[in-house]
This record gives structure tokens, C-alpha cells and sequence, in this order.
């Protein structure tokens, strides 16, 4: 009797776990949040995310990051927030994105319509993690996995994984490739970010012919090619880490160093010293006139002060509350031509404090100098805008989701060529045998005949950006067209000391 | 247009008597200095210079309503000299004009110009009732030392009621309802009363000259 109890017993909690098992794939097959690459992400830097919604109605995302509190555990500190609207209905429906995902103690997610929530989860703190990805597109995972750092964070995913907007890498140092069902979009959109791509095999491997094509072309020349900001390398798994090893640029840093005292420096609409003298001489009018002009003089005096109000007013109101003003870089890719990326960094002015917090329709980095210790959300994301909270007087700094855009200046140690649509001023070669200032370049023009007089003096605005220029690997050349910058990096140069080891 | 052109003859005059005249100099020089001191040498630094010269003005004013809604006998010596106090304000509206147009506030233009005058006539007529009553009790000597600290007492009276009615540096940075309807009332009261107590002066100025 016990042992047919027990049976029973035992065949009633298997039916209830397989219910269960059941209703969490039915769960996992209608709603799906995908962040990074195959859960893997990179804090403080743009993620990719995916939402699949399986005959779903239409619903919001929310993802809320918290750093929590020093004093206390249970405290939240939610620092940022995205949302984003989710398009449902019958089938599949598929989101993508690509979010800038701070370093957080907790990430809580939910997908809910007004009536209810859909689904949410949280991810847990040792998820947060800076250190970039070496992402591997391979069969054989392990042996590509010896030829990295120990310590450095692979991750092994499927070709159809990988993303085809350049966004989405900017926390990935390299990607290996050793499969042919490999997208060449994902992979010029991975080298136009910075990432070191490796083509494994190229002449074993069964590549896609148009891919083939595309690799011959860039790699006519050499074995490695610079396209945009990263690499294009056709390697061997033996010679993995001597690719792996190629310079990267550090974009975010080179985004930041755009910023110099001339963008944000606001100038006066009246000199101080002016505004004292009228004052002064204006009230030294006004006591005149009501000590000695008696009841005429009285009269005159306070028709005189209505309209000194509103001469004073209408003279030293600034033109606008709000003054944003930006400056971008488009970074080639030396002499490889066709694409190059785009970086932004946009300073917002609040001289009035008209709200509480501003939105711009911009997608980019929360602001450089981030102020914390309050429990309000410090910036609000969506897809298409960020949130601030900003006071009167405030500057913030922004770096907008950088772009992909047409190369505008190619060189390749020997010609400059402009191939921008306006004429190039304060064209500068840092470092090589045509080190310093060169002839200013008109639109289409080829400079072959480069100076090599040693006029090595900075034109202005290059000296107010110290901090970028210090940064800019050897040989690359910088000119600029009104406030945009263009920089083209030398395909000769792979020199070992412009290597950031903070990336690898 | 008589009583007018007679007003603007008296506030004149008023305003030309030694000590008027020194207190309005004095005026003058603080919100000059004031403004000096607030207004940023250097473009990049957030310019708060309306802040400081309202917040000035507002002290000086309050001081200034106080001591003579305590010090005038007559009515029609009270509301001269508050018309003259009026003259202090509206003589300084450039100076506001200018810090409030470089100084960008988030306070409402109207608001932030005719703050510093509700003020004025609100603690010029609280000044007038508290020194009446003193009088009343014979206490009248005490009068101008203890109006002085009203304002004090308003401030401290606020913070303990937890709302703002009678501190008008609070309401610099904001349009706050209950000050104003609290301010507006004790004005305009205290308008009537001395408009009354004016006619009633003038009625027994004309039976002695009749």
C-alpha cells in the first residue's frame, strides 16, 4: 500500500515538472530578450539587444540599471533607463537595437502592455564586466581559444549571431571567423567599428564567392588591411595573436578628446565693464534728476528708468536658452577607401532652467561628467532619444552612437586625396617623412607632391585639441572643413606602441 | 489729475529731504556693489546676478519699509514716504532688467519685478500695525527696535509653519500663491486703513480751517 502511495506520489511531482519544463519553453519561445552577444556584455559601451515577440500584443520595454548605495545593500540607485516601444501581433515579431549598458549592480527588465506584464527577469552583478569581448565564429572554439590571453573574455557564437551594425561592437576587441556561412556585412560592420577582424582559412575554408571577392580586393596588398577604424586580416590559427596584436584605436577616448575650450566657450553678449559704467551712470542720472530737477525732473526719472528696463532687457538676453553645438570626426581608413566612421560629440549649454530634465532626440553616451548621490534616474534612454537631468548653467558632453559613413580622406603614406564633397583646410601629417603642416586640399584633389619642410607648428584648433592629438597613432593625418574633422590613420603604421593594453 | 500732479509734487519732495535722499544714495551703492560682485568676469561661470541683486533689494527694501511704517506719524506722511520707497524700486528696475535678462532664472518676469515691491508695501503696512498697537499699549518707544526684527520673525515664523506666507526670500526663486495672497491682503488692508485715516485727517484739517 505505502509503495503504491509512493509510486503515485512520484508519478504526480514527474507530470507537475514536466508541466512546468513545458510552460518555460512555451514562455522562452514567445517573448526573448537577447542582450550582447550570446549573453555576453561589455559595461560601458554599446550592446546589441534583440526582443523576438511570438503572437504578442504590442508592449514597452523598460530596462532599469541600478548601482545601488554604499550605505546600504537594500538601497537602489537606479542611474539609467531605457525603454522602447515593442511592435506585436500575430507571428514573429523582431526588435533590434543597440544600447549603451553602464557598469550596474542590478539590470531588471520587464516587457509589459498597460494591462499586464509580460515577461521580466534581472541579470546579476558579476554579468557587469568592461573588459571587451574576442568574439569566435568557429566549429572549433577550443583551439582557436589557446591563441588569446588567459584572462580575456572569448565568447563562441554562430555566424547568424553576429550583428551587421557597427554600433553594436564597440565593446569587442577581435573577431575570429572560421565559418563560412559568415555575413560580410557583420564583418565590414565589425572592422568599420575598431574590431580586429581575422578571417581564418581563407584559402581552405569554403567561403561565400562574393565574400571571397570582397576579401581579395582589401587584401591585395597585404595580409591585413585597415578598414575605418579596424582590421581586415587574413590569418592562420597559428598566427592568431600576431593579429590579434594590431593596433586598436580608442574611440571613446578619441570621442572625448574632441572637446576643447573654444566649443565650450560661451562669450559675453555685453562686456561686465560696460554694464557697471551704464549702471552707474544711469542711477548718478537718476539722482540728478530727482535732487535737481524737482517735479519735471521727478517725472523724467521715472520714465527714464521704464526704459532703461527694457533697453537693459532686450540688450543682454541671450539669443537662446538652449545653445548645442557639436563636433564630429570621420576616421578613415588610410588608403583602403570606400567606408570610414563617423564620431560625434555633442555639447548641450542650458543657460535657462526651464525644465527639470531635457530630452534631445539623439542616441549617444550618457553625458561625460555624470553627477550621482540622488536617487533620481540620471538619464533616460529610448531608441531614438536620451533624457537628461539638467541644471541651469550646465554643460554636458555627449558622444552620439557613432556612424558609418563615406571615407573623405585617403592616404597611404605617399598621397593625400580628398574625397569629401568641401575643400580640406589645416591638413597636418603627425610624425613621418612629411611630418607638419601641408598645402590645404580642394575637394577630389590628389597631393602627391607633399612638403616635407618641417613646418611642424600646429594651426589653432589643433592646438586647443592637445588631448587628441597626443592620442593619434604615428603618421595619421588630420584636416578639418569648418567645425568636422577628418582624420585618415596610415595603413603602413603597426607599430607596437600605439597598442592600447588596457583593450586586450 | 490734481491729486496726481499734488502726489507727484509731495513723493518728489519727499524724495529730496536729507534723509530720503541719503538713505536713497545709500540704496544706490549697496545694489551697485552688489551687482559688481555678482556679475562674472569670466563668460564661462554661471552668471546668478539677478539671485544676489534681489535678494539685496529685498533686504534693503524690507529694512527701509519697516523703519518708516514705524517712524511716520500721519497717513499722509506714511504713504509719501512708502511712495518714495515705491520710487527705490522702480529707480532700480533697469539694474533687475539687466541680471534678470543675463542671468536667465527660472522665475516668472512679472513676478520677479513686482516681488520686491509687495514685499515692500506688505511689511511697510505689518511695520504700520505693529507699531499702532504698541502705541496703543504705550510701548511706542519699543516700536522701531522691535519692528526691525519682523522680518526675522517672518522668516523663522516659516520655517516653523513649514509653508512660505511671509518670507519673500524664499519666494525669490519661485512664484509662491500663499505669499502672495498673504502679502496682497496685508497691502491692500493696510492701503485702505491709511486711505481712510488720510480722508479723516483731511476732513479735520478742513474743519479747523473752516
Amino acid at each position: 500500500m505505502r509503495v503504491a502511495k509512493y509510486s503515485f506520489n512520484l508519478i504526480l511531482l514527474l507530470i507537475t515538472s514536466l508541466g512546468m519544463t513545458q510552460a518555460g519553453i512555451t514562455q522562452e519561445r514567445e517573448i526573448r530578450l537577447e542582450l550582447g552577444f550570446s549573453g555576453e556584455m561589455v559595461a560601458g559601451a554599446w550592446n546589441p539587444i534583440k526582443v523576438t515577440l511570438r503572437d504578442q500584443p504590442s508592449a514597452t520595454l523598460n530596462i532599469d540599471f541600478d548601482i545601488g548605495r554604499l550605505q546600504s545593500v537594500e538601497n537602489t540607485n537606479t542611474i539609467a533607463s531605457y525603454s522602447t516601444e515593442l511592435r506585436g501581433g500575430s507571428g514573429v515579431s523582431i526588435f533590434e537595437d543597440d544600447i549603451y549598458i553602464p557598469l550596474w549592480r542590478t539590470l531588471v527588465w520587464t516587457i509589459q502592455t498597460p494591462e499586464t506584464v509580460l515577461a521580466s527577469g534581472s541579470l546579476e552583478r558579476r554579468l557587469s564586466d568592461a573588459r571587451p569581448l574576442h568574439l569566435m565564429v568557429t566549429d572549433n572554439p577550443r583551439l582557436i581559444r589557446n591563441q588569446y590571453p588567459e584572462d580575456s573574455r572569448t565568447v563562441s557564437l554562430l555566424a547568424t549571431e553576429l550583428s551587421q551594425r557597427p554600433t553594436s561592437y564597440e565593446g569587442v576587441a577581435s573577431l575570429a571567423i572560421d565559418d563560412r556561412f559568415v555575413n560580410q556585412r557583420s564583418i565590414i560592420a565589425a572592422a568599420s567599428a575598431g574590431v580586429t577582424v581575422a578571417v581564418l582559412n581563407k584559402d581552405t575554408n569554403d567561403y561565400d564567392a562574393d565574400f571571397l571577392n570582397f576579401l581579395d580586393a582589401t587584401l591585395a596588398a597585404k595580409p591585413q588591411q585597415r578598414l575605418a577604424t579596424g582590421w581586415i586580416a587574413s590569418t592562420t590559427v597559428e598566427d592568431l595573436s600576431k593579429t590579434l596584436s594590431l593596433p586598436r584605436l580608442n574611440k571613446t577616448m578619441l570621442g572625448q578628446s574632441l572637446a576643447d575650450r573654444t566649443l565650450a566657450e560661451r562669450k559675453f553678449v555685453v562686456r561686465p565693464q560696460f554694464v557697471y559704467l551704464a549702471m552707474i551712470l544711469y542711477l548718478i542720472a537718476i539722482l540728478l534728476l530727482v535732487f535737481f530737477g524737482r517735479v519735471p525732473g521727478f517725472v523724467t526719472a521715472i520714465t527714464l528708468s521704464l526704459l532703461m528696463a527694457v533697453i537693459a532687457g532686450i540688450l543682454l538676453a541671450p539669443s537662446e536658452g538652449l545653445i548645442q553645438r557639436s563636433r564630429s570626426m570621420v576616421i578613415n581608413s588610410g588608403n583602403s577607401g570606400g567606408i570610414a566612421l563617423a564620431q560625434r560629440l555633442e555639447l548641450i549649454q542650458l543657460l535657462s532652467q526651464s525644465a527639470e530634465s531635457l530630452e534631445l532626440p539623439l542616441q549617444a553616451h550618457p553625458p561625460l561628467k555624470l553627477s550621482s548621490g540622488n536617487s533620481q534616474t540620471i538619464w533616460q534612454a529610448t531608441s531614438d532619444t536620451i533624457t537628461l537631468p539638467m541644471e541651469r548653467w550646465q554643460n554636458s558632453q555627449l558622444i552620439l552612437k557613432p556612424v558609418v559613413v563615406e571615407a573623405t580622406l585617403s592616404w597611404d603614406g605617399k598621397t593625400l586625396t580628398n574625397l569629401s564633397a568641401q575643400d580640406l583646410g589645416d591638413v597636418y601629417i603627425f610624425g613621418g617623412p612629411f611630418a607638419g603642416r601641408q598645402a590645404p586640399l580642394r575637394k577630389n584633389q590628389s597631393l602627391s607632391s607633399l612638403s616635407s619642410e618641417k613646418n611642424l607648428e600646429l594651426p589653432e584648433l589643433y592646438k586647443e585639441l592637445e588631448a587628441l592629438t597626443k592620442q593619434l597613432p604615428e603618421a595619421s593625418v588630420l584636416a578639418r572643413s569648418g567645425g568636422q574633422l577628418h582624420l585618415a590613420l596610415d595603413p603602413e603604421n603597426l607599430a607596437p606602441e600605439n597598442l592600447d593594453p588596457e583593450n586586450f | 489729475m490734481t491729486i496726481l500732479t499734488t502726489g507727484i509734487s509731495h513723493i518728489s519732495r519727499r524724495l529730496r529731504q536729507a534723509d530720503m535722499a541719503q538713505l536713497m544714495l545709500l540704496f544706490f551703492a549697496i545694489i551697485i556693489l552688489s551687482l559688481t560682485i555678482a556679475w562674472p568676469e569670466n563668460p564661462q561661470l554661471a552668471n546668478n546676478s539677478w539671485i544676489v541683486l534681489a535678494q539685496s533689494k529685498l533686504a534693503l527694501l524690507i529694512f527701509l519699509a519697516t523703519l518708516y511704517g514705524s517712524l511716520s506719524r500721519t497717513a499722509f506722511d506714511k504713504l509719501v514716504a512708502l511712495a518714495a520707497l515705491c520710487c527705490f524700486h522702480i529707480f532700480s528696475l533697469p539694474l533687475d532688467a539687466a541680471t534678470y535678462a543675463a542671468s536667465f532664472p527660472d522665475v516668472n518676469l512679472l513676478w520677479a519685478f513686482s516681488l520686491a515691491l509687495i514685499a515692500l508695501i506688505a511689511y511697510f503696512m505689518l511695520s504700520y500695525f505693529c507699531s499702532s498697537l504698541l502705541h496703543r499699549v504705550n510701548l511706542g518707544f519699543f516700536a522701531i527696535p522691535l519692528v526691525l526684527l519682523l522680518p526675522i520673525m517672518a522668516v523663522f515664523a516659516d520655517i516653523r509653519l513649514g509653508i512660505n506666507l511671509f518670507n519673500p526670500f524664499s519666494s525669490i526663486s519661485f512664484a509662491s500663491l500663499p505669499y502672495l495672497g498673504i502679502n496682497l491682503a496685508i497691502g491692500v488692508i493696510g492701503l485702505v486703513i491709511l486711505f481712510r485715516q488720510l480722508a479723516k485727517e483731511n476732513q479735520i484739517g478742513v474743519n479747523k480751517t473752516g
